[in-house]
């Protein structure tokens, strides 16, 4: 028997690793402190001694731009984790178990779906307030209904196959046929909704703390930009280099993931 | 099919019941789960005496048992009463509505762009399929995608606003007109209008374009199609009256999916430019964590994404039979 692997999109991979890599090393380009004020003169245009400029209060647009790149992949991954451990498990319970479990779990995903999820985040951060560990809570909890979707409509499919009826002839129980039998080869397109879902996870979080429902002890993209807004006359790199940086880490986490879902799931495309 | 339709219809609206519900359980239960006490929360943190807080306590029915206290938020819903805000000073559902029309007619004015250029393109992108045209597209889409729509506002501002200075950078009157009547005026709330509308039609465009694009293509490959072609109809007529309605009544269903994402989009947008509008009235009560506003907009929102859903669904049951009889 061959083990099919998943082919990873090479060049977005590469690329994405390349963020990943820029992100926790850059630093050592220009060792200034994130969240330090007045390392440079205020409101700087990019140069040598500051790659991207300075804000207002001389803090060093690049350095914060690095910190606030880690802070997103951090929320985007650990968010699209959490949603997909529990999007698995209840794609997977619904899919395999059918009849009245699936109907009460899909009437629940059902609920997830149609309730609004950013505004759903705005309020869950607004009422239990904006540490880092809640913004991933809320949107870890608006997100999952994707995957369980697509992880039951395989279940669906495989569940019927000849080997899972030889598996389960060979005594295997349902927890053995679900996560041993079926889930690897459910595990490909759940990758491609888990990748395009951390994508997701980044854009939220800077739009919630673009609206000042971020974690404030910590830089982020989005709070970058809402404090570059009043400075744009005078200094268009506060705002033009945080949201590229946005902008570079969502295209190519979405390139990959759809290059998955083109390896997998060819006709949702 | 009439009364068929009309039952279909109550049967959905029937169904949307539970959702509002659940709504306002989940706004029930922000109050009472987070921490801290309801009546401070209530109050955003302003400091009142500790005669009125308890005056509160007892007319919000705080002493009672919860199921007492749900069923009093409940109903008091159902009576259109969304409490009151106390950092405006104004009762929420008032404050709502004169926000409202603002909101309208930025969303009015993108659906229109976003709808009809988005179908077009992606209708064009489908028939040429591998064409320069769709790639272009599909990338210049999979960018609008990825990008904060937030920024893509700030990138208008930065250009057109600041650096050309053809729009004005916020609001939506200048106070100098802003007194004058007729088609200055219009004028006015028009030049106002360009750049947020611009901003969030591109992003609302993506997503119809993608999914007009993927039905458009599926549709063209299907049988009914060739044979059209092969009883010799003009492409356009193969195009546009025997492809075309069959892909866009998947297109119906995904869009009315995805109300709650194109909202969530036009808070951000409203943001940036400052548009008065509901999402701008949500920034501030964030801003100054008012409560009882936010509780009341996410009821709105909500109501409006559910019953978005359901008419939708009776749209495409008006376009696809089938709907009402299976």
């Amino acid at each position: 028997m061959t083990t099919r692997i998943a082919v990873l999109p090479i060049r977005s991979g590469l690329a994405l690793f390349g963020i990943v890599l820029f992100a926790s090393v850059g630093g050592f380009l220009r060792p200034f402190d994130a969240e330090r004020i007045g390392v440079g003169p205020a409101l700087a245009a990019p140069g040598s001694a500051h790659l991207m400029g300075t804000d207002e209060l001389g803090r060093d647009v690049f350095n914060r731009v690095l910190s606030g790149t880690r802070v997103s992949l951090f929320v985007g991954i650990t968010a699209a984790l959490a949603a997909a451990f529990a999007g698995i498990t209840i794609g997977a319970t619904a899919g395999f178990l059918g009849g009245f479990t699936d109907d009460v779990l899909m009437r629940v995903t059902e609920v997830f779906q149609v309730i609004p999820r950013f505004f759903l985040a705005m309020m869950l951060v607004a009422f239990f307030g904006p540490s880092l560990a809640n913004v991933v809570i809320a949107i870890a909890l608006l997100s999952w209904p994707q995957l369980a979707r697509v992880v039951r409509a395989e279940f669906l499919s495989l569940k019927s196959r000849d080997y899972v009826d030889a598996a389960r002839a060979a005594g295997a129980g349902n927890l053995n046929l679900m996560f041993a039998k079926i889930l690897p080869n459910a595990l490909g397109p759940a990758m491609a909704s888990g990748t395009l879902l951390v994508a997701q996870a980044i854009l939220i979080e800077a739009g919630l703390s673009y609206l000042g429902l971020g974690d404030p002890s910590r830089v982020s993209l989005g709070l970058m930009l809402q404090q570059a807004q009043p400075i744009m006359r005078s200094a268009w790199w506060a705002t033009a280099f945080p949201g590229l940086a946005i902008f570079a880490t969502a295209i190519t986490i979405n390139l990959m993931g759809e290059g998955l879902t083109e390896r997998w799931q060819p006709h949702a495309r | 099919m009439g009364t068929r339709l009309l039952a279909y219809s109550v049967r959905r609206l029937t169904q949307a019941v539970p959702l509002v519900l659940v709504v306002l359980i989940i706004n029930f239960f922000l109050i009472h789960a987070a921490p801290g006490d309801p009546v401070d929360m209530l109050l955003g943190g302003m400091d009142t005496d500790p005669e009125f807080q308890a005056k509160l306590r007892r007319e919000l029915g705080l002493d009672q048992p919860l199921v007492v206290q749900l069923w009093t938020y409940v109903s008091n819903v159902a009576r259109l009463d969304l409490g009151y805000s106390f950092r405006f000073r104004q009762d929420v559902g008032t404050l709502i509505m004169s926000r409202l029309p603002a909101s309208l007619l930025l969303m009015g004015t993108s659906f229109v762009i976003s709808v009809s250029f988005g179908i077009l393109l992606g209708v064009l992108a489908a028939y040429r399929a591998g064409g320069l045209l769709e790639r272009l597209l599909t990338g210049l889409t999979l960018s609008g995608y990825s990008m904060p729509v937030f920024w893509l506002g700030q990138l208008m501002l930065l250009v057109f606003a600041v650096g050309l200075g053809w729009f004005p950078i916020q609001g939506m009157f200048s106070l100098r007109i802003s007194t004058g009547a007729g088609f200055d005026r219009v004028l006015d709330v028009a030049r106002h209008l360009a750049l947020p509308a611009l901003t969030y039609s591109v992003y609302q465009l993506t997503l119809i374009y993608r999914l007009t694009r993927v039905k458009m293509r599926e549709t063209l490959s299907r049988e009914f199609v060739k044979s059209a072609r092969a009883r010799g109809l003009s492409e356009l007529r193969v195009v546009f009256r025997h492809a075309f309605p069959n892909a866009m009544l998947p297109v119906v269903t995904v869009m009315g999916v995805h109300v709650g994402h194109m909202l969530a989009g036009s808070v951000l947008t409203e943001t940036v430019f400052a548009w008065p509008g509901l999402g701008r009235l949500m920034y501030e009560a964030i801003g100054a964590r008012d409560f009882p506003l936010l509780l009341g907009l996410f009821t709105c929102i909500s109501v409006a994404v559910i019953v978005a859903n359901v008419v939708t669904d009776i749209i495409y049951a008006l376009i696809d039979p089938r709907v009402v009889y299976s």
